[in-house]
């Protein structure tokens, strides 16, 4: 160990940092610092570019008088029907067609969708009295094959769901397995946009909010209806994109409050030949991207801020200038020497 | 060494933080916690058996989402709320218009109507079916428990991903005083009966992390537990390497827009003259350079340029 009081005045960052900070100042100084949280960009963020997205973000109010509904039968149902006269007749698997007819003996094709049990049996009550003034009849439901709605998109499974009578929206989307996530690090990251959700009824999309359903709020967490149609778009543009000079270079999911330093860590560490003075953060769109420049040093040394990234950050940590100056140096020593060696060993034979 | 740098003879050693220090819970809990009470509600399966003139047996029969059970040849009865005997009697009394006889018997084959939806940060999101008795507990473990973190180490258990203290549980739209987190622990006014329609969410934990990274063998995320300490989240991380500093390693601790910065020493720890800090989540660790490493780096680049300087010097002597 060295006695300290020697190297007293050797800055911290030593030799290399000093030219580098010289040389740092000529190429880094065009970017300015990354202010430490997006929401303080809101302000300057009113570009023309971006109003239109801004626009498409409309908040749902919810419904608020959302009443349960009774049951209807609806196309895909079964009915057995119990025809009671002067002898019982029993007619299994009537299921009903996608206009929502059934089809019986004697009294043809009748019209049942959307009735309730009752009124199915008095709707065949009244045509069977006209073949038998004594029938009576008793429907009972023996399958649910129209009680389903979908659920497609970002879940864990796609497809139909049995609707229970009372089902809201979670039952839903849990019936599916909940919102389709992943683990970046040890973050359980969801990749489903759950509030861009849409509950298609009629045709039409209801006003709900599947981020506050999923809290419980009654407004958003409505009753489903059959042939409720639910899709939940994946995430886009939700990508944390890290390269240059990192352990190894990949893509993250984005998260709230994810951090400069965690996804540095994430990517393995600012290699050696890394600039731990000039890590870019590129934001923005496409076209029009801002490049900041933020120091991991200053972070440590307490002297800057860290950075909450945002969806769509690319993190760029670029080259040390030393590790420039020893990649051209390892390409042009061969041939200096071999130069060298060559004169040298003209010289000799010259002697 | 410690003193070397500009900016680090100003920063303090990291505080200590004993485990348990952990804020009162806000929420109360509740003073008042009966069970559910046993009635039909909406979607529950009852099997009818009715004796008139002729036999009949209904197998399953669904209490619609109204509250209304349909039977055959009698129409639609109101037995939401109502007991199973209760149910029962009105059945019978409707039965009796047409056959003063009649009997029936009623019986759940299903309390699918009686539901607790758990989603968010458990192994299995889903609805499950309220048991009699069932409690917050009981329902988070139908749901799996919570969700775990693949461990930092073998040695360690595996770490959970669930926030329990900050999940909401709604009951009829409003959210109960519970905390889940002490639910689980078996506390009363927090471990309440579930109701049916309880709803249970659970966020996954956010600031649960303690990122290592710097001259450390492996720059990585550790899930952070109560207790870890700054050795033991460098060790996890492949401990500092030959060119870090282990006199100054920075620790970053609060928001991102202002973050405090401390600066601890291993060999102050080794000596006993430190102590280790305690990390809180959302602690960044960073191991600094080594002075010597910079020298290495700027002599690494410069070792070529001397020996070529060194041998143009020599045919320089030699060509004279």
């Amino acid at each position: 160990m060295f006695p300290s009081a020697r190297f007293a005045a050797l800055p911290r960052s030593g030799f290399p940092g000093v030219i580098g900070g010289l040389l740092m100042a000529s190429v880094a100084c065009g970017y300015p610092r990354p202010p430490a949280h997006p929401a303080a960009e809101v302000g300057e963020k009113k570009g023309a570019e971006d109003e239109g997205f801004e626009a498409a973000q409309v908040e749902r109010p919810g419904m608020p008088s959302d009443a349960p509904h009774g049951f209807a039968l609806a196309p895909g149902d079964t009915l057995a029907v119990e025809l009671v006269s002067t002898e019982t007749q029993n007619i299994e698997g009537l299921m009903l067609d996608g206009k929502g007819m059934i089809h019986l003996p004697l009294v043809g094709d009748v019209a049942v969708g959307g009735a309730s049990l009752s009124e199915v049996e008095q709707v065949l009550t009244q045509a069977f009295h006209r073949f038998d003034r004594l029938a009576q009849v008793r429907v009972r439901l023996t399958g649910r094959g129209g009680q389903r709605a979908t659920v497609l998109g970002a879940v864990e499974k796609q497809g139909p769901v049995e609707l229970h009578p009372a089902a809201r929206l979670t039952d839903l989307i849990a019936a599916a397995g909940g919102p389709l996530s992943t683990v970046t690090g040890p973050d359980p990251v969801t990749v489903a946009d759950v509030s861009g959700a849409v509950v298609m009824r009629d045709g039409k999309a209801l006003p709900v909010d599947m981020q506050r359903a999923m809290l419980g709020d009654p407004k958003h967490n409505i009753y489903v209806r059959p042939g409720d149609h639910v899709y939940v778009p994946p995430s886009r543009g939700m990508n944390i994109t890290v390269l240059g000079q990192v352990g190894n270079p990949q893509l993250f999911v984005h998260r709230e409050g994810l951090r400069l330093t965690q996804v540095l860590a994430l990517a393995g560490g600012v290699t050696t030949g890394g600039d731990k003075d000039d890590i870019r953060v590129i934001r923005g769109t496409l076209l029009k991207p801002k490049v900041y420049t933020a120091s991991l040093r200053d972070v440590v040394d307490g002297n800057s801020h860290d950075v909450v990234l945002q969806p769509g950050d690319i993190i760029f940590v670029t080259d040390h200038f030393i590790e420039d100056f020893s990649e051209v140096m390892a390409a042009i020593t061969p041939a200096l020497s071999l130069g060298l060696t060559s004169a040298a060993l003209a010289i000799t034979i010259q002697r | 060494m410690a003193t070397l740098g500009a900016g680090c003879a100003a920063l303090p050693a990291p505080p200590v933080v004993a485990p348990h220090e952990g804020q009162p819970s806000p929420r109360p809990g509740l003073q008042q916690d009966r069970p559910a009470p046993g009635v039909l509600r909406p979607g529950d399966g009852l099997r009818l058996e009715v004796l008139s003139v002729d036999e009949r047996s209904y197998p399953q029969l669904l209490v619609s989402a109204t509250g209304q059970l349909h039977v055959p040849g009698l129409g639609d009865i109101e037995v939401a709320g109502l007991t199973l005997s209760q149910a029962e009697a009105l059945i019978v009394e409707r039965q009796r218009r047409v056959d003063a006889q009649a009997r029936a018997v009623l019986y759940q084959v299903s309390q699918a109507g009686a539901r607790v939806t758990v989603l968010g940060a458990v192994t299995r999101q889903g609805g499950y079916p309220l048991t009699p008795g069932m409690r917050m507990a009981d329902a988070i473990g139908a749901a799996g428990g919570p969700l775990l973190a693949p461990p930092n180490s073998p040695s360690q258990a595996a770490l959970p991903l669930a926030d329990l203290s900050r999940a909401v549980v709604s009951r009829g739209g409003k959210a109960l005083p519970i905390d889940l987190e002490r639910a689980l622990r078996g506390e009363a006014g927090h471990n309440v009966f579930a109701h049916p329609g309880d709803h249970i969410f659970v966020p996954p934990r956010r600031e649960h992390v303690v990122s290592v990274l710097g001259q450390v063998g492996r720059p990585s995320v550790l899930v952070h537990h109560e207790g870890m300490r700054l050795t033991e989240a460098l060790a996890l991380a492949g401990g500092v390497t030959r060119d870090g500093d282990g006199a100054d390693i920075r620790l970053l601790r609060g928001p991102p827009e202002a973050p405090q910065v401390f600066s601890a020493s291993l060999a102050a720890i080794k000596a006993g003259k430190g102590r280790d800090a305690t990390l809180a989540p959302g602690d960044v660790l960073f191991v600094t350079d080594q002075w010597l490493e910079d020298l290495r780096e700027v002599m690494g680049v410069l070792m070529p340029l001397t020996s070529l300087a060194s041998a143009a010097l020599l045919i320089a002597i030699v060509s004279q």
